[in-house]
């Protein structure tokens, strides 16, 4: 310990004593600027040394040898040398010992999975001051491993107590950083890119980035990892030298002395328990593993493992040549049994181990065979070049190549490719890579040229030959090919519509090949699209328009893997998932809820306000720089200069009236044009884009995203779909404002646009024939003008699929047609007009299409189908309800009777594997899964009526233009 | 002469072809509004000057055939396509509404743009104006083009 008086300085002196019992950080770290100012560095650092050693300075929250709670706020622009701290280590060899004892008990607890016991000891460790960042990691790794025993709830709750007493919110940005570190959904690659990012200065970042290259690249970098150790406390420091120690980084470790050698190799070869390294139930095990292995790696063996692997699984293009030889090494050893690609494992490991020491082909899972594979790529790549086959089947039991994988090698890979299969394989890794223009077109080039050279121009081929290589380059080809990616096969996608069926086709295959109902069902859904994309009678199209992947893309990078630590954050104890939240408040909000709201609002946000991608864009285009204004007047001013209007020109009387009229639209294009036609900003209050949840309506669609994207986590334990959810919902919303611009838009043209013929033509000379020709005309113009202008303001059908009911009525009875010999109703509606949303109309078009299978086949096939469609507002649903003849053979009682039966009939788990002569088993299986309610069939002399409820938000806005 | 103009908008189409019948009416324009059909033709056809838009929807919207897919890039497709044909030679002007061109995700000026395309695809003759349906410049710079040999 040092004392004052070890001070030459008496103003300095002074200084510190100011600060004695200083429990204020601003206080303490004002009179250290104070010092650093007046005095050397030899002496400023002794001033640190003092405040961190002295019991008198014990209450100063910045800097602390030994520490019970988190340092606040750490002094910047303080650099000790190693010796400096190696000095500081031995001169408190006493206090290190008492810890690093402490902490070797806990790691064994840790290891017996006795969680509580360590927990417990933990605590004492804290209680001596003994807490670092190996502390928060050890309770890190305890609650992420909380699930292997029986009272995981008490642990977790223990856990927590201990964050809340060390004050961890102190240190926010390395608790959100191990957070995410460690929890694999969130994205490793998004992580590294935010922490090695230049601009981030935060002040614990060189401690995070230890934890993804754990090996500094230069001595500088060594220096300043040191001290930001040192800076959290000084075990910490000699922690992150014995590491560096052990994997033979040059340090002066034989300066520490030899007993706290002696004790720290006792901690770092505590056996790694057998549980965390043999698994089978988890898929990509080695990578849970990998993800949590820096909250263990005071262990050596798990340490030098993440070295190895963090150096080859990163995204670095040159991460070969950036490597330093304390890598090289380590990495060689670990793969020296490595020569070729048949030294690396191609089949799925029936028993998963971690091979903590050396590469084993035999146990090896995803992370270690993908690392394995890249080494082997940076060290003979003759070797994968003629091995093309095992290659493509490597991609069956690797992941990240497309990231991982140096472009310069997959560029080399490419050029010599022999076989067609193997340059797709490797063009589809480097459209991974780099989502490039060029390498798009080269993917979807390469898999035109096969489809037509080799497979009939059926993409079916294609997969079906891959699969039987390897079945992920398969997967990964139908998560490609989705519609937008076929729409772009222009050889052979020659309309829309085709995309979609292909689509379609390609996920029926894939289902059956996986005997996997999903696909099929997502098949069965596209081709309904299909269906009504035939009966619509007009064109579809729309030019409103937000860039998917890069909003997409926009979410991954910004908010996901905030959004999933959040996610882990959520109780299950909702299980109804019914989320109140009031969404003006909610960026103000503390609740884990609000702040998963406050994300959302912000994708909306950005969903609507990105000028690059987002409706803004649109919008510049469009309205500001566009054709708006243009195509709302040329026409209409093109019109004085018809031959056969000249004459009424000519009229004074009739060119005031024109005028009058022309300047009131003028003006109401230039009002929709600057300021109805933007986002609602305070510069632009009248817009008519209004990014947030501002109305009932959109409150309720933002708490169902809410709810769904819960749902989703729970459900699938990823965040895979999570921004596809938000995607589609940000459609949802924004449509309420497109039906209130459509309507705005209609509006304006009824009060401002319509063209009224002179009064009393013949008082002023004017042929009445004339006049009424020319407002007939100018009419149907603007007319025209606005319903084309009103369409760019619609929602792309791709975007989230809607339809109308009626739409969707007629689409069933075609389809219905096509199966039903001669059936050729006379269809009658009252209906109120419905416009279904999202996947919701896949319901309603089972339960129609089986009500009106059964009156095709066993109605008059040329009677009369009358549809009946209420709100019920009191239920929030609709009633659809089918009325249809019987065959005039037949007898309604005996109708009755057979249909009673089997709606009495209890045993429905028949119903989707055999068809039924009436289908009213399906229709009762949708009633049990909730899809459907309220089942009633009623009779009448020669007709019968059959009728059900769906769930609908009734307070969403159905109107449309 | 035949001028191919690949533009999916008409009011700006008129526009177009109003400039370039007014340079010389016995220019023959010859219209695309999409990428599919622009790629099947130039596959079989080698116009003597192209007029290209940026944003261009996949295919030509029908009724009954589906949404087409909008291509805020769909240009560098039309590029990409002209590159594997080898016939990049054809002078070629990107007229577009944007103030800036995304190139393999990158956003880039106009002026910037034209560094970038001519790094990436092996064309002579290109020309890049921004359309601003308020102003003459485009009109300038269009005529310059036709006047270039």
């Amino acid at each position: 310990m040092m004392n004052i008086s070890s001070l030459n300085d008496n103003k300095i002196k002074n200084i510190l004593r100011g600060i004695i019992q200083e429990s204020e950080s601003y206080k303490v770290k004002k009179a250290l600027r104070k010092i650093q100012k007046q005095s050397t560095k030899t002496e400023y650092h002794k001033c640190i040394q003092i405040i961190r050693s002295n019991e008198l300075f014990r209450h100063n929250p910045v800097t602390r040898n030994f520490i019970k709670v988190c340092p606040k706020s750490p002094l910047d622009g303080v650099s000790f040398s190693e010796d400096q701290i190696i000095e500081q280590i031995n001169s408190e060899k006493a206090k290190l010992l008492e810890i690093i004892k402490l902490h070797i008990e806990v790691s064994k607890l840790i290891q017996k999975l006795d969680f509580m016991k360590a927990l417990i000891l933990t605590k004492e460790l804290i209680n001596v001051s003994g807490l670092s960042t190996y502390t928060i990691k050890n309770i890190y790794f305890i609650k992420l491993n909380s699930y292997r025993v029986k009272d995981s709830e008490t642990i977790n709750i223990k856990a927590d107590e201990l964050l809340n007493e060390i004050a961890i919110g102190n240190v926010d940005y390395l608790n959100s950083a191990i957070n995410e570190l460690s929890n694999v959904n969130t994205d490793y690659f998004n992580i590294f890119s935010r922490v090695f990012h230049p601009d981030n200065d935060n002040d614990y970042n060189e401690l995070v980035q230890q934890y993804l290259r754990p090996i500094p690249r230069t001595e500088e970098l060594h220096r300043q990892y040191l001290n930001s150790n040192y800076t959290f406390s000084l075990y910490d420091a000699f922690l992150y030298l014995q590491n560096l120690h052990t994997a033979k980084y040059p340090t002066n470790n034989s300066k520490i002395d030899r007993e706290l050698n002696e004790e720290y190799k006792r901690l770092s070869n505590i056996p790694i328990e057998n549980t965390y390294l043999h698994v089978n139930e988890r898929e990509v095990f080695d990578a849970v593993f990998f993800r949590l292995s820096f909250l263990l790696w005071e262990n050596k063996n798990v340490f030098s493992y993440r070295v190895v692997h963090c150096s080859l699984y990163n995204k670095d293009d040159f991460k070969e040549l950036n490597r330093t030889n304390v890598e090289r090494y380590i990495i060689q050893s670990y793969f020296s049994n490595i020569r070729s690609i048949s030294d690396i494992n191609t089949k799925k490991s029936e028993t998963k181990r971690l091979s903590l020491e050396k590469y084993n082909k035999s146990s090896s899972d995803y992370l270690e065979t993908s690392n394995a594979l890249i080494y082997l790529i940076e060290k003979n790549i003759d070797d994968v070049k003629a091995n093309e086959e095992i290659f493509v089947k490597l991609m069956s039991s690797t992941f990240d190549i497309g990231y991982t994988c140096p472009k310069s090698y997959l560029e080399e890979l490419k050029r010599s490719a022999k076989t067609k299969e193997f340059k797709l394989v490797v063009i589809c890794l480097i459209a991974i890579k780099e989502l490039k223009h060029t390498t798009e077109y080269e993917l979807r080039d390469i898999l035109q040229d096969i489809a037509i050279s080799n497979f009939n121009g059926e993409l079916i081929g294609i997969l079906e030959h891959i699969y039987h290589i390897s079945p992920s380059v398969t997967e990964h080809l139908i998560n490609t090919c989705d519609e937008t990616f076929l729409s772009q096969l222009y050889k052979l996608t020659d309309k829309p519509i085709s995309a979609i069926q292909n689509r379609a086709d390609i996920l029926d295959w894939y289902g059956d090949k996986l005997d996997n109902p999903y696909y099929k069902d997502r098949a069965k859904n596209l081709r309904i699209d299909i269906q009504i994309s035939k009966e619509k009678s007009t064109i579809d199209d729309s030019r409103i328009y937000v860039d998917p992947v890069k909003f997409t893309q926009w979410i991954c990078d910004n908010i996901l893997n905030d959004m999933t630590v959040m996610l882990d954050q959520i109780d299950d104890m909702n299980s109804n998932n019914i989320y109140i939240v009031s969404w003006e408040k909610t960026k103000t909000g503390v609740s884990i809820i609000n702040q998963v709201s406050s994300l959302l609002i912000m994708c909306f946000e950005e969903f609507c306000n990105n000028n690059l991608f987002g409706i803004a864009s649109y919008l510049g285009r469009r309205i500001r720089h566009g054709t708006f204004k243009g195509t709302a007047m040329k026409e209409v001013e093109d019109i004085r200069c018809k031959e056969k209007y000249i004459q009424l020109f000519q009229n004074s009387h009739f060119n005031e009236h024109f005028a009058s009229w022309f300047d009131c639209y003028s003006k109401m294009i230039d009002t929709l044009k600057f300021e109805n036609l933007q986002i609602s900003s305070d510069s632009k209050p009248d817009g008519l884009f209004i990014p947030s949840i501002n109305t009932v309506s959109k409150t309720k669609l933002a708490n169902k995203l809410l709810e769904s994207i819960i749902k989703n986590y729970r459900e699938n334990d990823s965040n895979v779909e999570i921004p596809y959810i938000i995607t589609e919902f940000c459609w949802m919303l924004v449509e309420q404002d497109l039906s209130a611009i459509r309507k705005h838009l209609m509006e304006s043209k009824s009060k401002y646009a319509i063209f009224r013929p002179v009064k009393n033509c013949s008082q002023y000379s004017i042929s009445h024939k004339l006049m009424s020709d020319f407002s007939a005309e100018l009419n149907s113009i603007v007319t025209e003008k606005f319903h084309t202008i009103s369409s760019w303001f619609r929602k792309p059908s791709i975007a989230s699929p809607s339809a109308n009911l009626s739409l969707l009525i007629k689409a069933v009875i075609s389809e219905v047609k096509d199966r039903v010999n001669d059936f050729n109703p006379t269809v009658n509606f009252t209906q109120e007009s419905f416009e279904i949303s999202g996947g919701e109309y896949f319901i309603i078009y089972d339960a129609l299409y089986i009500l009106i299978v059964n009156a095709a086949i066993h109605g008059k096939k040329d009677g009369f189908l009358d549809f009946q469609v209420y709100s019920m507002r009191d239920t929030s649903s609709i009633q659809i309800s089918l009325c249809s003849e019987i065959n005039s053979t037949d007898n309604i009682s005996d109708v009755k009777r057979k249909i009673n039966i089997l709606l009495k009939e209890e045993n429905t788990s028949h119903a989707n594997i055999v068809e039924g002569d009436s289908g009213i088993h399906k229709l009762k299986v949708l009633l049990q899964e909730d899809s459907i309610s309220n089942i009633l069939y009623t009779f009448d002399d020669n007709k019968v009526t059959a009728s059900f409820n769906f769930k609908v938000d009734l307070t969403y806005e159905n109107s449309s233009y | 002469m035949k001028i191919l103009v690949i533009e999916d908008d008409l009011f700006k189409y008129s526009k177009i072809s109003d400039v370039i019948k007014i340079y010389d009416e016995r220019i023959s324009v010859l219209k695309y509004d999409n990428i599919h059909d622009t790629i099947i033709y130039l596959n079989q056809n080698s116009p003597n000057k192209i007029v290209l838009d940026m944003s261009l929807p996949s295919h030509t919207p029908k009724v009954g055939e589906g949404s087409p897919v909008s291509l805020p890039s769909g240009g560098i497709e039309i590029l990409l396509e002209l590159n594997k044909l080898d016939k990049l030679h054809i002078p070629l002007i990107i007229l577009t509404q944007y103030n800036y061109i995304e190139i393999d995700n990158e956003y880039y000026s106009l002026e910037d743009s034209m560094d970038v395309i001519k790094k990436m695809f092996p064309i002579n003759h290109l020309f890049i104006a921004f359309y601003d349906n308020y102003s003459d410049e485009w009109k300038d710079e269009l005529n310059c083009f036709l006047r270039n040999q």
